[in-house]
């Protein structure tokens, strides 16, 4: 799964850790999703494009490796 | 999300001031024979009953309170609540238990393999130990120091 919260933070500037405390999870969080390394859970994905004002598929696209 | 089976995030300090002044006990106990005074009892009559001679003697308890208090630090270290106890915090959570589990049963085939007679038995003691031992070491890397070699770039 790919997604754009780097882009989409970088629209609304704010920080990883700005973003982490609207969606309450730790930053940590913020990062490994930036990063690929972690697939957030269907809550987390709608709470992210909560925050950005968009649908959950302007944020977040299934990729190759999901099928 | 609820994180189940967890202790309070504050019991993690408490754990670490109960571990490492027990594991420091524990291996006074293993290598100095050292024991507390007051860990020490006489025997029960009754445990002298049976004749045999190797019953006779103290109870010294030292090293049963410092094993004890090693799990008990160790275990409330590892499973206490980080700040943020999220869904990602709870995947790492499993899959260090998983990795550790992984490496402390490898190490333990090796010395199986190539430690014999009485050092066997002292790998034994710091096999009690070690599955959380790891377990700590490797989520703590996971979540803390491996972020920082990524995270700075973009924040």
């Amino acid at each position: 799964m790919t997604n754009k919260i780097r882009i989409e933070r970088a629209i609304m500037n704010i920080t990883q850790a700005q973003l982490a405390d609207l969606v309450k999870v730790s930053r940590q969080t913020i990062n490994a999703m930036e990063s690929n390394k972690y697939v957030p859970s269907a809550v987390l994905a709608m709470k992210i494009a909560k925050v950005f004002e968009k649908s959950v598929e302007e944020v977040f696209a299934l990729s190759e490796d999901d099928f | 999300m609820k994180a189940r089976f967890l202790f309070p995030h504050n019991l993690k300090r408490i754990g670490i001031l109960i571990a490492i002044p027990s594991a420091f006990l524990g291996f006074l106990c293993l290598y100095k024979d050292f024991s507390l005074q007051f860990l020490t009892f006489r025997k029960p009559l009754f445990f002298s009953l049976g004749g045999d001679d190797n019953f006779l003697g103290d109870f010294d308890l030292t090293n049963e309170f410092a094993i004890i208090g090693t799990i008990f630090g160790l275990i409330l270290i590892s499973f206490s609540k980080e700040q943020y106890e999220d869904e990602y915090v709870s995947t790492l959570r499993l899959e260090s238990l998983q990795w550790s589990m992984y490496v402390n049963f490898g190490l333990l085939t090796l010395f199986t393999l190539l430690i014999y007679g009485s050092g066997y038995y002292t790998v034994m003691i710091y096999n009690m130990f070690t599955p959380l031992i790891i377990f700590i070491l490797r989520f703590n890397y996971l979540l803390y120091i491996k972020p920082k070699f990524t995270q700075e770039k973009y924040d």
